[in-house]
């Protein structure tokens, strides 16, 4: 009896081993496995994705219809044409301000261009612990890791982290513990941003930097785009620093297309 | 046709182990459709209501890696580290078998 009784403790210990082994092996070498299935999975993967996004955003289009009175339509309607409006307006404005750089660029030989790549977004990042992206654009499309995301055109959201044949990840910048380098428009004030998750950044500043609630912050470059505007910031008498929060002007849930700059 | 249909398949679904071998099926076609489709932490939440309902649900380390592989990148705030979802269901796994050693339902 107790030579069975060791018998079975010498097996379970030895599977505990070979398991301890197995997890070692699967930490040690989690990039190189990852990137290997990844590539393998992006197959399966890609049409899965793609086909839920259309159905998820199907779903909530037919039951939002269902739930929306006429009234509340007219108002919804009335109040984007007010926003279209208004939008038009600042457009106007924006359009002969860039004609004037882009005259200015030439005159100074510095007239670059980026040349991006439309992609649909097939997953977004609510649905991974990551915050990360997968669009539906790979190798095969010239893609590259490290290529910069943009959202509207000329929202910088993030970089491409990981790419397969048919599709890429994307690691936004707004994720945990990334940092990213920004510019306060119009003041010149650099700052470095680190990442909080669902579009937020936090900076810190010495108090006597006037920053504003309300001021953009742009990517550093020839060709800067825009990060997100200053939401709040908070400041303790005692600390010499002030924090400073930046949000990102997207809804990221609500994401259907970026362009990548290749 | 009904009941040879009855007498066919439902000895298959009433058994008591074989009822829960097919939920057990079916709990994996619901991971995976909430790994592609759903927020992750509604993901999170299934697999530890299945290691809770099912005995010894080693297949959710399984799903966890699957789901690292379609989303995971090297999160900056953890050096680099890829693996969070597994890491953390394969605890969970071994969290709630334990807690289901010391734990008895009298319902």
């Amino acid at each position: 009896m107790t030579y069975l009784r060791d018998n079975e403790k010498r097996k379970k210990r030895n599977r505990v081993f070979l398991l301890l082994i197995a997890v070692a092996f699967l930490f040690y070498y989690q990039h190189k496995i990852i990137s290997f299935f990844s590539d393998k999975t992006a197959l399966v993967a890609k049409p899965a994705l793609e086909s839920v996004s259309v159905l998820k955003e199907k779903a909530s289009n037919g039951i939002l219809s269902v739930f929306l009175s006429k009234s509340s339509l007219v108002a919804q309607n009335n109040g984007l044409k007010n926003e279209l409006d208004e939008s038009r307006a600042k457009l106007l404005d924006y359009s002969r301000l860039f004609a004037e750089n882009s005259e200015l660029k030439t005159l100074l030989g510095r007239n670059e261009q980026d040349k991006t790549l439309l992609a649909s977004v097939i997953s977004k990042p609510n649905q991974s612990p990551y915050d990360t992206i997968i669009v539906d654009v790979g190798e095969k499309n010239s893609v590259f890791a490290g290529a910069q995301v943009l959202a509207y055109g000329d929202i910088i959201i993030g970089k491409i982290s990981e790419v397969s044949n048919d599709t890429s990840k994307a690691t936004l910048f707004s994720s945990p513990g990334e940092e990213y380098e920004g510019m306060v428009l119009g003041k010149n004030i650099s700052l470095k941003l680190l990442g909080r998750g669902g579009g937020n950044f936090i900076s810190e500043f010495p108090r006597g930097v006037l920053i504003e609630q309300g001021d953009q912050v742009y990517s550093v470059g020839l060709l800067p785009h825009l990060l997100g505007t200053v939401q709040n910031i908070s400041s303790d008498p005692r600390d010499p620093f002030q924090t400073v929060l930046v949000r990102g002007p997207i809804n990221m849930a609500e994401l259907r297309f970026v362009e990548i700059i290749l | 046709m009904a009941k040879s249909l009855h007498a066919g398949v439902m000895p298959f679904f009433t058994t008591g182990m074989n009822k829960k071998a097919v939920f057990r099926i079916i709990s994996y076609f619901v991971l995976l459709a909430s790994i592609l489709s759903m927020p992750w932490w509604l993901s999170l939440v299934l697999v530890g209501a299945f290691l809770f309902y099912f005995n010894k649900y080693y297949e959710a380390v399984f799903f966890a890696l699957l789901s690292d592989i379609v989303y995971a990148t090297p999160v900056a705030k953890l050096n680099g580290f890829v693996l969070v979802s597994f890491s953390i269901v394969f605890l969970l796994t071994f969290l709630i078998e334990f807690l289901k050693k010391r734990m008895s339902f009298d319902l």
